[in-house]
């Protein structure tokens, strides 16, 4: 990840209700420039309207919002837009304008559109210029909404539920052009409610919900951190005394145990060796154990 | 390099930037790539593979330091010899004074043998004293 | 403050709008012109008496007068009414209700710019629409053998234009504060019925939107009454700023 002076995005104390739903609850989120950041929770966790506030179509009722090193807020917020790009999860296009008509008014607006790259990203994905939009399949909105959220070569892409709607062939095309340009530096953010969407690309993942962020994780870590050990013991030992450092839970199973471990798994394995023990393993975990994990934690603190 | 010889599983408890290093060392070990063949760009890959740009990043960086691989600027990332050609550049340096050395020699006019001689003598004196283990040298 | 790049949007979004606003409007001022001398003698053969034959008579007995009260005193009134609120419910409504409006307002143009620009395309279509079927109106009347002064006639374009904005205003912003379009209609329609009641009353009649555009005043008086052009332009512009400042802060 190149080091940049400002973060591309840096969120602070964001809170924000519709009625008597509190739908951004204190989330306090920074994402490093150059990253494919993947904001990850189930529906209705908040990450929709984050990114709404993000971009400056919701207001935040308490919070600090900070975009390519600016604040957000309405006097900034055009220029912003010029380097942002965004693709919604509805994929709000003008259904009455030919695909032709939808980029051209879209390259009028923007001081750098990038005609060459435009024209070769609509040849990837095989989209017809003079096809009204809303006669497109979804797969095709959400390409061509791609296409307009890349034209003026944005640095920040803020991508909503991207791929909901594309066959897995459209899937991957879609997420080779947004890893071209984290590739050219830039930065993506990707939201899903699907770990499986943004385990592959992501570099860091944060885990929503209810509002709140759970974790911020960078998930190569994770795979090379989060692991389980089972352990059983010769002699009656208290789970207290496995509650040693980089140990997050200890759950005890018959007469062993199942350590889950975050950091620091080799020392731990020497602590452990020197207590008299029949089993001793790691077991590998894979990311969706994890992110179970960490969901199930908020659901035991409501 | 073809793109099709790398995959990755990204739900595995292993990073995929250690299950990159692990797939290109097997490669450089059982020959199927040879020494100055080029590896896709970060982009190349990280596009093929779907996966993020740093990631591929991260294990060329490692590779590099290791000296699996050799990262040339504005060309791109070559396969090199392997952990033991991080030592090609200390041998390239001490042959680089030892043919200082003989030149000098040569140049005071010393007979060829008489200087093959008195490296021989230092060697054996210096390895005699320091019991060192003997390095493997490959010529660069 | 005007966004060129979304103006074309604008003109493409509302165009046939105005476009069938204006050839209703026109059509129907080339069919006063042309009936003028059929309703004439129509109405001197009928055995009419009374109330109504004296209005008929003294209507019909001056081109200009009839013209002016049939077009500026009705016809144009009313239609541009209903067009003002059917182009201003739309306005903003129209993309909230399809979801388009995030899309709009992720563009690098600023809130005011992207209302200023809606606003101000819709208003000079109105406008455009008002005289142009005037205009058309005018040029009938010389085609039809009843040739008027120009400037005589045309005047009257401006209390229309301005009282048209103040319903546009009214659609505007109920346009601004809805999600939906049908129902920003609704409510604007309403509120323009509301804004005739001044004129049932003596007293508040000067105060009736209505009554100033169609401006009958200068049919006797020959002059323009500025300050109501003048009122009405205000109002206009109230309710355009109401409904931008709403809309500046809309989340969508």
């Amino acid at each position: 990840m190149s080091q940049a002076p400002s973060p591309a995005v840096r969120i602070g104390g964001l809170a924000k209700r519709f009625g008597e739903v509190k739908a951004v609850d204190g989330v306090d989120l920074e994402v490093p420039r150059g990253c494919i950041f993947g904001l990850l929770g189930p529906n209705g966790a908040g990450k929709t309207t984050t990114l709404k506030l993000l971009l400056g179509l919701l207001h935040p009722d308490a919070g600090t919002l900070e975009v390519l090193g600016k604040p957000v807020n309405r006097f900034t917020l055009p220029d912003l837009l010029q380097r942002v790009g965004y693709v919604a999860e509805g994929r709000d296009l003008y259904g009455y304008m030919r695909v032709g008509e939808l980029i051209g008014f879209n390259a009028r607006l923007y001081r750098n559109w990038d005609h060459k790259a435009v024209s070769r990203y609509l040849d990837l994905f095989r989209l017809p210029m003079d096809r009204k939009v809303e006669d497109l399949s979804q797969g095709m909105k959400s390409q061509l909404a791609l296409v307009l959220a890349l034209g003026h070569r944005p640095e920040l892409l803020v991508l909503d539920e991207p791929t909901g709607g594309l066959d897995p062939l459209m899937r991957r095309e879609f997420l080779s052009l947004v890893i071209e340009e984290v590739a050219g530096g830039r930065t993506a953010i990707l939201s899903s409610h699907i770990l499986h969407e943004v385990e592959r690309v992501a570099d860091l993942v944060a885990v929503m919900r209810r509002g709140r962020i759970l974790a911020v994780r960078a998930v190569e870590a994770i795979r090379r951190d989060e692991k389980r050990v089972r352990f059983v013991p010769q002699h009656e030992i208290s789970p207290d005394d496995l509650r040693l450092p980089g140990v997050t839970g200890v759950e005890r199973q018959g007469k062993g145990f199942v350590l889950s471990v975050s950091s620091d798994l080799e020392a731990l394995l020497q602590r452990l060796a020197a207590i008299p023990h029949f089993v001793l393993e790691v077991v590998d975990l894979n990311l969706e154990d994890v992110f179970f994990d960490y969901m199930g934690k908020e659901e035991s603190t409501p | 390099m073809r793109d099709l010889w790398f995959h990755v599983n990204p739900s595995l408890g292993i990073p995929i930037y250690a299950q990159l290093t692990g797939q290109i060392r097997a490669l450089v070990t059982s020959g199927a790539v040879s020494p100055g063949d080029p590896l896709p760009s970060v982009r190349e890959l990280a596009v093929s593979l779907a996966i993020s740009p740093n990631t591929v990043a991260r294990a060329y960086l490692e590779l590099e330091r290791d000296g699996w691989v050799k990262a040339v600027p504005g060309k791109g990332t070559f396969v090199a010899g392997g952990p033991g050609s991080g030592e090609d550049q200390r041998s390239q340096a001490v042959l680089e004074k030892a043919r200082a050395t003989v030149r000098e020699a040569l140049a005071q006019g010393m007979e060829p043998v008489k200087i093959l001689e008195l490296f021989q003598a230092v060697l054996m004196q210096d390895v005699g004293q320091q019991a060192g283990p003997s390095r493997r040298r490959e010529s660069p | 403050m005007i966004s060129l790049g979304l103006v074309w949007k604008e003109v493409r979004e509302t165009r046939w709008k105005h476009v069938v606003g204006f050839l209703v409007l026109a059509a129907l001022g080339v069919l006063l012109a042309g009936m003028y001398r059929y309703l004439r003698d129509l109405v001197g053969d009928l055995p009419l008496t009374g109330e109504l034959a004296r209005m008929l008579e003294a209507q019909l007995a001056n081109y200009f007068l009839y013209l002016w009260a049939n077009w500026y005193g009705k016809n144009l009134y009313q239609l541009t009414s209903i067009l003002a609120i059917v182009v201003g419910m739309g306005l903003v409504a129209a993309e909230a209700g399809n979801g388009t409006l995030g899309f709009l307002l992720t563009r690098p143009v600023s809130r005011a710019a992207v209302f200023t620009t809606k606003y101000l395309t819709g208003a000079a279509g109105l406008a455009l629409t008002v005289a142009g079927a005037s205009v058309v109106t005018w040029l009938a009347s010389g085609a039809f053998g009843h040739p008027i002064p120009a400037g005589r006639f045309l005047v009257g374009i401006i209390p229309a234009i301005a009282g048209t904005l103040v319903i546009y205003g009214v659609a505007v912003l109920c346009s601004t504060l809805s999600g939906d379009q049908v129902r920003a209609g609704a409510a604007a329609a309403v509120l323009a019925a509301l804004l005739s009641v001044p004129s049932w009353f003596g007293r508040t009649r000067a105060f009736s939107v209505y009554r100033q555009m169609q401006a009958l005043y200068y049919l006797s008086t020959g002059t323009l009454r500025l300050d109501a052009v003048a009122g009405l332009a205000l109002a206009a512009a109230a309710l355009a700023l109401v409904a931008g400042f709403i809309f500046v802060r809309k989340e969508a």
